[in-house]
């Protein structure tokens, strides 16, 4: 059943109450709320189509302007008087309504001629109290139509559709209604537009979806369902267009029942399509409150009531007693039997019609809530809306509680989930950490002066050493007796090629830095001396940017120990080769391209000393001052190939010594003269007595005795003094 | 791929020079003097382009407005003499001659006593900065090579055993050189393949 919750108290009150039971307050604001209207009764339309409490109805009614139709007031009920209270404030279907046809009337009132007794009564009591314009509109033969005395049978409505009519009259039985000429009514006013079904489906029985599905109700031509025209005809003719209260019925039909004058009846969600419910299964009727039980807005015209009031089971329970004693048997037994007994009425309905079955399929496809009806009774369906325009309804969609309520979105922490023992760990492994980049504690300025003296001491020592060595010449030191191999093979290669008829040509690489020029030039300085001594032509070339000008120093060096020798003829200066290990490959494939001239400028192939040389190989030796292992390799590696037989002889640094030893042992370096210890086994070879090694012998072999002494002693007091702190 | 053309052309280039080496024929011979003598002169352009760069970065840092290095002025000014002087009398002047050897040998020279000064401090505090094992290996070492470097035992001949001692010793680095020159010629050979297979491109930047 319908509820509205009253706006003052919040309670809940019967859809066809105008007061609030509880607060005594009126439901609506702009219904006027009759004071000695009876309570919760609305059968009180009924009662005046049966003609009892006219004058309790008159009273009740709403006042009409003009006083006009006095007798019609008592046909409205209260329900349909506050619709039409709600309907004439919003809709203004008055204008839009355009009353039937005049040519349509007759068909229509044709119909009365079949009306029963107590219709031709209220037309009787209307006629005179209807206005004269309403009558003139009237033909003739309607206007003598309401004289005539011979009951028309009125037509039943809906009786095998089991819906129940709200006007259907009381002394209309099912017998009368069974013997109506609906075919007549129907071709008179054409095909019979389905009439809309109760909204309140939840009391009907499942056979009368049943046979909605089946097709069998399809139209209220087909189920015979007599013409209601007739009562809308009556309504415009008794109260005046621009009153809507006049017109229940024209709003009924504008509004639930698509009939005529709505050809394309707006869809709304009390109402229900008839050729929609013939396809729509059972368990949609089912499912869900019955439309009727919303509750409705005060300010909104909700017309499920109306249907709900327009179905007998509505007003079924609104009849009191006194009033049930009064109504006739068949109404009684209409009302005694509730819409399930509708298939009674089946066999009134065309027998060639065939009932439908419901597919198994479509019974399978059921929701549970087809099944178990009571399931669906949600507490969501029940719960009435409290806030917002929609306040009071019932089985309202809970939106308030999803979009109104906010909350603050949690918050979650960062901060890690860390056990006691993973705690643990990470100190461990940070107090790891701390040990490995904790700086050793600066040193002391008395460390750093300590160091600073010891560094002066030692410098002071070294280079006294050194200085009183070199000045006193104390000739202390030894030469070697014992003489490396690849010296010796040097020195033959020298001697051999010095010893020739013709003077050699030598191609000289000097390749050493100043740095180490000391070492070299005192080493080279002997070398150079004795191929001067055997007048050989010596072609420096230089692939460091300081070599050609350390060769000039070199010449001059060892030209002092040869007056004789021709420098400016024998040596040529080809200058710096760029290019490192490309230029020396240049060099071997064509030394005239990759060296063409010499430092001066002039043509060096063109030479007395060069001339007719094109190649490498043609020179007789290739002597390398070398400082560097990787200029040595890319001698060996680049030049070597291209020069053949000539041999390979190399003057080096004591560092670069152990470099070239593998390329001695391959063959590769003819001969070898290595540091300071291969100069003196050279001069040891050559019995040089005043070599430049010589004078520098005992300065080199004193200072590497020094610090190997220093080394030991500081290891040793270094050493000491740690074992000794220690055990503290 | 990222360089098609350069890649090319350094496979071609490389791949001429390497038949060139094996094969005696003289086209291939000729195409190989060619590309290193372009090698050649693009070295000498790149060490004017490095005096060039060393030039400019010296200047920045004289002109620069916060720690402005006055030393490079000096650098600059000795270049401007040095590469006048130069220009006037030709680099086989033996006054241009004397910048080298009166100047520059004589500093290197004494960089390098100084270097010996500091080792030789350095091995006197070795055991007080760091002990251990790899100390004393250290130590001894470089004390039995400076003993024979010094050629003091050379002319002790007359011992028996010192001769093969003394080639048994002289040995441990000849071996170490031999063992670092088989890698050396291992890398230089991969990576001669990998940049004529392509798989190194240092010249696509």
């Amino acid at each position: 059943m319908s509820e509205i919750i009253c706006p003052y108290c919040g309670s809940s009150n019967d859809i066809d109450a105008l007061t609030c039971l509880s607060c005594k307050k009126p439901l609506y604001d702009d219904v006027e709320v009759p004071d000695n209207s009876p309570q919760q009764d609305g059968m009180d339309w009924l009662n005046t189509f049966r003609g009892f409490d006219t004058e309790t109805n008159a009273s009740s009614s709403t006042a009409e302007p003009g006083g006009e139709s006095t007798d019609a007031e008592p046909e409205i009920p209260e329900w349909l008087a506050r619709i039409r209270a709600l309907k004439g404030d919003e809709v203004p279907p008055l204008e839009e309504e355009e009353p039937l046809p005049p040519e349509e009337i007759p068909s229509l009132l044709d119909q009365d001629a079949d009306l029963p007794d107590w219709i031709k009564e209220i037309k009787a009591s209307d006629a005179p109290q209807s206005s004269e314009e309403n009558n003139e509109d009237f033909p003739d033969w309607l206007k003598d139509l309401s004289d005539e005395e011979n009951p028309t049978p009125e037509p039943e409505v809906a009786v095998g559709s089991g819906m129940v009519l709200p006007d259907i009259p009381d002394d209309l039985s099912v017998d009368e209604g069974a013997e109506l000429n609906f075919d007549s009514q129907s071709e008179g006013t054409g095909p019979l537009e389905p009439v809309s079904l109760p909204t309140d489906t939840g009391e009907l029985p499942d056979e009368f979806f049943h046979d909605v599905i089946t097709g069998q109700t399809q139209s209220a031509e087909e189920v015979g369902q007599p013409d209601l025209n007739w009562l809308i005809e009556r309504a415009d003719s008794n109260f005046p267009q621009d009153e809507p209260t006049a017109q229940p019925l024209d709003e009924l039909d504008g509004q639930s029942l698509p009939t005529l004058e709505q050809p394309e009846p707006a869809p709304s969600a009390a109402e229900t399509e008839p050729g929609e419910s013939t396809e729509l299964p059972e368990w949609m009727f089912e499912s869900g409150e019955p439309a009727g039980n919303e509750t409705v807005e005060p300010t909104e015209i909700d017309f499920a009531p109306v249907e709900d009031n327009l179905a007998g089971t509505s007003s079924q329970d609104l009849i009191t007693a006194p009033q049930e004693a009064e109504l006739p048997d068949w109404l009684l037994e209409d009302e005694a039997a509730p819409p399930a007994q509708s298939p009674e009425y089946l066999p009134e309905a065309p027998s060639d019609i065939e009932t439908g079955q419901m597919p198994g399929w479509l019974h399978a496809m059921r929701p549970v809530e087809a099944a178990a009806p009571n399931l669906v009774a949600s507490k969501e369906e029940s719960r009435i809306e409290a806030s917002g325009p929609l306040a009071g309804y019932q089985g309202v969609l809970p939106g308030q509680g999803v979009v109104t309520h906010y909350s603050k979105p949690p918050v979650y922490s960062a901060r890690m989930q860390v056990t006691d023992k993973q705690r643990i760990y990470a100190t461990l492994f940070e107090t790891l950490i701390a040990d490995e980049t904790r700086v050793g504690a600066p040193a002391a300025a008395k460390t750093k002066s300590s160091q600073l003296v010891m560094r002066l001491v030692v410098g002071l020592v070294m280079l006294v050493a050194l200085v009183a060595i070199l000045i006193l010449q104390p000739g202390f030191a030894a030469f070697p007796t014992l003489v490396p191999p690849e010296s010796v093979a040097f020195y033959d290669s020298v001697q051999t090629l010095t010893s020739a008829a013709t003077p050699p040509r030598v191609l000289v690489g000097l390749d050493y830095d100043p740095s180490l020029s000391g070492e070299l030039r005192t080493i080279s300085t002997s070398v150079v001396e004795d191929w001067m001594a055997g007048n050989s032509g010596l072609a420096f070339i230089s692939i460091s940017p300081t070599g050609p000008a350390l060769v000039s120093e070199l010449v001059n060096a060892a030209a002092a120990q040869n007056p004789g020798y021709l420098t400016a003829e024998r040596v040529i200066n080809l200058g710096y080769l760029p290019g490192g290990a490309s230029a020396l490959a240049a060099l071997a494939i064509n030394p005239t391209r990759a060296a063409p001239t010499t430092m001066d400028g002039l043509p060096a192939w063109e030479s007395l000393l060069l001339q007719g040389m094109t190649a490498v190989a043609d020179f007789d030796a290739i002597l390398l001052l070398t400082d560097n292992a990787e200029n040595s390799r890319a001698w060996v590696e680049q030049v070597k190939p291209a020069a053949g037989d000539t041999p390979l002889l190399v003057i080096s640094s004591a560092q670069v010594a152990p470099a070239l030893q593998p390329y001695i042992q391959s063959g590769q370096i003819s001969g070898m003269v290595s540091g300071f210890t291969g100069g003196a086994a050279y001069e040891q070879l050559t019995q040089s007595v005043n070599g430049p090694v010589r004078r520098y012998w005992d300065a080199y072999q004193g200072g590497m005795l020094l610090i190997a002494a220093l080394m030991l002693i500081g290891a040793a007091a270094f050493g000491i003094k740690k074992f000794v702190r220690r055990p503290k | 791929m990222r360089a098609p053309l350069s890649t090319t052309i350094a496979i071609g280039a490389g791949t001429l020079t390497l038949l060139g080496f094996f094969i005696p024929v003289e086209a291939l011979t000729s195409v190989r003097s060619l590309l290193i003598e372009w090698a050649v002169l693009l070295a000498g352009v790149a060490g004017l382009v490095a005096i060039a760069h060393l030039l400019s970065v010296h200047w920045r840092k004289m002109t620069a407005s916060r720690n402005r290095n006055v030393t490079s002025a000096f650098l600059l000014i000795a270049f401007g003499i040095t590469f006048a002087a130069g220009m006037v009398l030709k680099p086989g002047h033996p006054t241009m001659q004397k910048v080298v050897t009166h100047i520059q040998v004589p500093i290197e020279a004494s960089l390098m006593g100084v270097l010996a000064i500091s080792l030789t401090v350095a091995a006197i505090r070795l055991f007080q900065r760091r002990g251990g094992w790899m100390s004393v290996l250290f130590a001894v070492s470089a004390f039995v090579f400076l003993i024979i470097g010094s050629g003091f035992l050379s002319s002790s001949a007359n011992i028996p055993v010192l001769k093969d001692l003394l080639a048994a010793v002289n040995a441990l680095p000849v071996a170490g050189a031999r063992g670092i020159l088989i890698g050396i010629a291992l890398g230089s050979l991969t990576t001669g393949l990998r940049v004529l297979l392509g798989t190194d491109r240092p010249y696509s930047g």
